[in-house]
């Protein structure tokens, strides 16, 4: 089982003008975990510092006990973990398929089949899909990696209702059946209650919230 | 996927920018393609031109007082009016090239021909010689200049085509004894290849050449031009230089007085004369060393002209595009900001990404390039000739304006000291082609350019860390 733990993270964006103070956590793959907190109590941030793509200011992040600055932020967000952003970031001059394969030399069409698209939608130019079959590729680009960490920064806060709900339900089955770790920061109550952990963020710190 | 296929994808699929991006490129290779053959076309013309001419320099007697050889001998003059006599001068030097000297000039590395000379006059009694514009002593008129050669081969006017050998041979260093002289005056005399001649050394003995060869000018002196008997080129005698001491039996004719070295190509001229000024065997305070490029460096003027001119347009053509590029694709690259971050969310090196934009114009850059040989051309030719003749009109200008006398119909004097001795050497007309190894330079010209420009345009970007620029992106 693999692990992504943080410990003591504290970051600022300026000298001390602290986003996040003392901040730790431990997270496991097989699970859902779901960080709720208000605008600026620092979400994207701590999932930013997850993902390898900035450095905390104080504290360590480890993959399986190991620092990740110890093979490198590159290697980590290469290997390690993926990325589901609310904006999708796909590549435009690319189809579905083609930024599926962007990070996997394997056949992207039974995961993209898997989510719903059409083999023909997964040879149509990304910018002629939907917003719900764009944000189903950019978590089919998520799925098909070998990365065993899925964080996903406000993944359905473009979608409706229902693509939301069903877009919840992939990443719960990606954590249950294909035993990813998946980090979902949301303001959302709906995707936090299919969630097996609650994590809030209020006042520069991590706290777990109670299921009921 | 890799980030040749990644490149791929995106000039295949953003084909407006495909579009804009080859029509810069393809201006830019027309430019820097013209150029570089133009530049070509002018290094050939000036290695033909300095081929064809050639330029010279003289090894000679020193005759200014520093040579410690000279001697002055007071001889008798003809009498007066007054019925005294005129008190002369004979002035020689004691030290006089020998044919080994020339030998040793003539095995150097460069050197094209070496004509050593010495002259005298002396008189022929079976010759009839043509009589010149300017009138002379009575004592003078049987007199023709003799030249005693190292060999009529190498001599400059055979060399420079102004005589031509007709019949028989030419005279060697091996000769004693032998002449070659004008065909017109062998005519004129009733003399021929075989037959003798006969003259009297300065000390009354009897000297006898035989004709070996008889030479024709390429054109002989005009009607009204002033010149003496003894000066017309139709009563010129070519003898060895063993016959010209002979003739002259005294210490004023030992050796050559001076050797004429033509050299293959003007650019190697100061090499040699520092390779000649080293020679031991040459006692370098009786002689002194004359060069003469004056033909080239007339010639290659416009030429030359021209060379900087294609350099510093190159230079400036070259920087322009970097520049042009850079800042296209510094605006282009800022616009795909969003793909950038990305990639290097997903864990892509900034190597891999800069890599990919590197393809993409590479891509771009190899038909625009390709075509631009069509293009280059088509307009190499006209462009290089239309600056060719600027060169000429601005080298033109600029010797009236530094008052130098220039021959209006650019022909130029070689060897300087006879003016029987002229090549036209005006270059009108360059031909400019565009060859396949111009184009192979355009590649690594260009190629750098594009390097240069994306490593620009990819800096400001790739300093930033992937979640600034992910901040950016929303």
């Amino acid at each position: 089982m693999s692990t992504l733990e943080f410990k003591n993270i504290c970051y600022a964006y300026e000298k001390e003008k602290w986003i996040l103070s003392e901040v730790s956590a431990v997270l496991e793959t097989g699970k859902i975990y779901a960080v709720l907190g208000p605008s600026g109590s620092g979400k994207s941030t701590l999932l930013s510092l997850l993902g390898g793509l900035d450095t905390p200011t104080k504290g360590n992040i480890l993959f399986n006990g190991e620092d990740i600055l110890e093979k490198g932020l590159e290697y980590h967000r290469r290997n390690r973990v993926s990325l589901i952003f609310q904006n999708y970031n796909l590549i435009d001059y690319m189809t579905p398929l083609e930024n599926t394969a962007l990070i996997a030399k394997q056949d992207g069409m039974p995961i993209l089949k898997r989510l719903g698209l059409t083999k023909e939608e997964a040879r149509r130019n990304i910018l002629k899909l939907s917003g719900g079959q764009q944000q189903r590729v950019a978590v089919a680009r998520a799925l098909i990696s070998a990365a065993s960490v899925i964080l996903a920064d406000e993944p359905t806060g473009n979608l409706d209702e229902n693509t939301a709900s069903e877009l919840t339900d992939i990443l719960r089955e990606s954590a249950h059946q294909f035993g990813k770790c998946v980090v979902v920061v949301t303001h959302s109550q709906a995707v936090a209650e299919k969630a097996d952990v609650v994590l809030e963020l209020k006042h520069k710190k991590l706290k777990e919230r109670e299921i009921l | 996927m890799s980030f040749m296929k990644r490149a791929f994808l995106y000039v295949t699929r953003k084909k407006g920018k495909t579009v804009l991006l080859f029509a810069i490129l393809l201006i830019m290779a027309t430019f820097v393609l013209t150029g570089i053959s133009i530049w070509g076309a002018s290094e050939s013309a000036q290695l033909g031109l300095r081929q064809s001419l050639g330029a010279s320099f003289e090894v000679a007697v020193d005759w200014s007082d520093e040579n410690p050889y000279l001697v002055r001998e007071p001889v008798n003059g003809p009498e007066n009016d007054g019925g005294k006599q005129a008190t002369n001068f004979l002035m020689y030097s004691t030290k006089q090239l020998n044919p080994e000297q020339v030998k040793e000039i003539r095995q150097m590395e460069g050197v094209k021909y070496c004509d050593a000379s010495v002259e005298n006059l002396a008189a022929f009694e079976q010759l009839s010689l043509f009589a010149g514009k300017i009138p002379i002593d009575e004592d003078f008129r049987k007199l023709t200049k003799v030249l005693g050669v190292w060999g009529t081969e190498e001599n400059e006017l055979f060399a420079s085509g102004t005589l031509s050998l007709v019949e028989g041979r030419h005279l060697t260093q091996e000769d004693t004894g032998k002449a070659v002289i004008c065909l017109d005056l062998a005519e004129k005399s009733g003399v021929g290849v075989g037959d003798y001649l006969t003259t009297q050394s300065t000390k009354g003995k009897e000297i006898k050449v035989q004709i070996v060869g008889l030479f024709a000018p390429a054109k002989v002196e005009g009607v009204e031009e002033m010149v003496t008997s003894y000066d017309k080129i139709q009563n010129r005698i070519f003898t060895d230089l063993d016959t010209a001491v002979k003739i002259e039996d005294s210490p004023a004719i030992k050796g050559f007085s001076v050797i004429h070295v033509t050299v293959e190509d003007p650019q190697d001229m100061e090499r040699i004369v520092s390779e000649v000024q080293k020679l031991s065997s040459i006692d370098w305070d009786a002689f002194t060393v004359t060069v003469d490029n004056e033909a080239y460096e007339k010639a290659a003027q416009p030429l030359k002209a021209l060379g900087s001119l294609i350099v510093t347009l190159l230079t400036v053509i070259v920087i322009v595009s970097v520049i042009i590029l850079a800042l296209i694709l510094t605006l282009w690259t800022k616009t795909r900001i969003h793909e950038i971050g990305v990639f290097l969310s997903v864990g892509m090196k900034k190597s891999d990404i800069i890599g990919q934009f590197l393809v993409e114009v590479m891509m771009i850059a190899v038909l625009a390039f390709g075509l631009s040989f069509f293009t280059s051309s088509a307009i190499a030719g006209q462009i290089g000739n239309q600056l060719l003749e600027q060169s000429r009109q601005n080298g033109a200008e600029n010797q009236q304006q530094g008052a130098v006398a220039s021959d209006p119909g650019g022909s130029a004097v070689v060897g300087g000291n006879d003016s029987l001795i002229n090549s036209d050497t005006s270059i009108e007309e360059i031909q400019v082609s565009v060859g396949l190894v111009n184009l192979a330079e355009l590649y690594l010209i260009g190629f750098a350019v594009i390097i240069a420009a994306v490593g620009v345009s990819s800096v400001t970007v790739m300093r930033l860390k992937p979640r600034e620029i992910l901040s950016k992106m929303s």
